[in-house]
């Protein structure tokens, strides 16, 4: 639908969004990708998710650099100057997601190489599935400008940290009780537990940004967290 | 018939009056099919070098030039040039619409019919709804066109003369501030009408809006007292200027 009167400002604006969208795919690609192979520890496709990390950097640059392009040749106002102030963050908050995806596949290779398996698998595959389904719909939301979407993944967040808790307790029970896994394995499942908890609060961070984009003012920051969620380390 | 190709340079051109140096040994080659930008102070010379191209400083009496502008090869600063000709293939707009007083029909037919562009009334006809359409302006004033043309709008005005340039089929536009006295509705319109002419002209701005030179030129080129200070992508000179005194300018900043 045509905005302004100059078609190539609609253009590029359009643009900007798109790339957004597309670095939005290249992440939820990534996450996919690598809860397909938390059982098998497949090393190929897990090598593959960590060299591929680098192309979500590089693109993250360029929508950075669009949204400079635009600001310096169009001079937006009002909602446009929202728009495209939102894309680079949005962008650098789904670059952070393709870290933790990254990150999650260098755990699972390091348990590989070290001949394990990663215990409790089907929690970590119900919570990272919860993860993957946040990030499709906050994809979503941002394509369609929906605040309705994504404040409502802004308030389900506490469903992730739910998760997150009850795999932590179930992690710290197995290492008070020094039963079968050893604690280098309880470590990497610590931190993966981490980075998908995180990859939640990203989304929610997208979801704020949206809300921002439309309404031009911040949620009202009184989100739920599940008990210390944000305290574990 | 089809536009001359439009290949169209500089070569060390300086322009006097009287003893007064106000262009200095200027070159460059403009981009074809493309909006190129001239920017600049007020006294800067950047309308002065617009005038070079299509020989408009012949009519000012203390203006000399120098130095070569090269159009498809041919240097137009020689005797055996015919300016008028010329002023065909390289037309003007200027920032106030200077409508002929006769009708909007007769102020588009007028250079047809002294060039010699159109043998019958069905001819003429035809450039005239073809020129207006280019200029976007034929929905408006298709049902009205032996009304005066001084009755239309300052917008319309100027697209008005938009398209009596371009209805003697030339190759380059140029454009002196043509958008100044226009409000930003009439502004916008005129600019998204020079984004889509840029398909079939190349096209010369000088403006002294920078936001209009980062909005629709391609190329920029920025003069300070007479020189020309850099000449570049619209995109590089708005987000990283080369110079100093570039940055200075279009930052707003006092050097």
């Amino acid at each position: 639908m045509q905005e302004h009167i100059s078609t190539s400002f609609d253009e590029d604006l359009n643009e900007l969004d798109a790339m957004v969208t597309t670095i939005g795919g290249m992440a939820q690609s990534q996450l996919n990708t690598v809860l397909s192979v938390i059982d098998n520890l497949d090393e190929r496709v897990l090598n593959t998710i960590i060299d591929n990390d680098k192309q979500i950097d590089l693109y993250e640059q360029k929508v950075f650099d669009k949204a400079v392009e635009i600001i310096a040749l169009r001079s937006p106002h009002a909602s446009d100057l929202r728009k495209v102030m939102i894309a680079p963050r949005t962008a650098s908050s789904i670059e952070r997601i393709g870290d933790l995806a990254r990150n999650i596949a260098k755990r699972l290779l390091a348990l590989k190489t070290n001949k394990k398996s990663l215990p409790f698998v089907d929690d970590f595959t119900a919570m990272g599935q919860d993860a993957l389904n946040t990030l499709i719909a906050i994809n979503d939301a941002f394509g369609r400008s929906d605040v309705d979407k994504a404040l409502h993944v802004w308030e389900n967040d506490v469903a992730i940290d739910a998760s997150y808790l009850r795999l932590t307790e179930m992690i710290v029970k197995t290492l008070d009780q020094g039963n079968k896994h050893d604690a280098e394995t309880m470590r990497h499942c610590l931190f993966i537990a981490k980075n998908i908890e995180r990859i939640g609060d990203h989304a929610t961070a997208i979801a704020e940004q949206i809300y921002f984009r439309v309404h031009a003012k911040q949620i009202d920051d009184n989100r739920p967290k599940q008990g210390d969620a944000e305290d574990i380390e | 018939m089809t536009n001359l190709s439009s290949k169209l340079s500089a070569k060390d051109v300086s322009v006097f009056y009287n003893e007064k140096k106000a262009l200095k040994s200027v070159s460059l080659d403009l981009l074809e099919n493309a909006v190129t930008a001239f920017i600049g102070p007020s006294g800067c010379g950047k309308s002065t070098f617009l005038r070079c191209f299509n020989r408009m400083n012949d009519v000012i009496p203390s203006a000399r030039v120098e130095g070569e502008i090269l159009l498809n090869g041919v240097n137009i600063n020689t005797p055996d040039v015919d300016p008028v000709l010329l002023r065909a293939q390289v037309g003007m707009v200027f920032q106030k619409a200077n409508p002929f007083p006769k009708s909007i029909y007769d102020n588009i037919a007028y250079g047809p019919r002294i060039h010699g562009l159109a043998s019958h009334k069905d001819d003429l006809d035809h450039i005239v709804e073809d020129s207006l359409k280019k200029a976007g302006l034929w929905a408006e004033v298709s049902d009205r066109l032996m009304d005066q043309a001084t009755g239309l709008s300052g917008g319309q005005q100027q697209r008005l003369c938009i398209a009596r340039a371009i209805a003697v089929n030339p190759s380059i536009l140029l454009m002196d501030e043509p958008c100044s006295a226009l409000d930003p509705i009439a502004t916008a319109v005129i600019e998204e009408l020079i984004e889509n002419l840029k398909q079939r002209y190349t096209i010369i701005i000088v403006t002294h809006s920078m936001q209009q030179a980062a909005r629709i030129s391609q190329k920029t080129a920025y003069f300070h007292l007479g020189n020309l200070v850099e000449y570049g992508d619209t995109k590089q000179i708005f987000t990283n200027p080369t110079h100093e005194q570039t940055e200075a300018y279009i930052s707003g900043k006092i050097g």
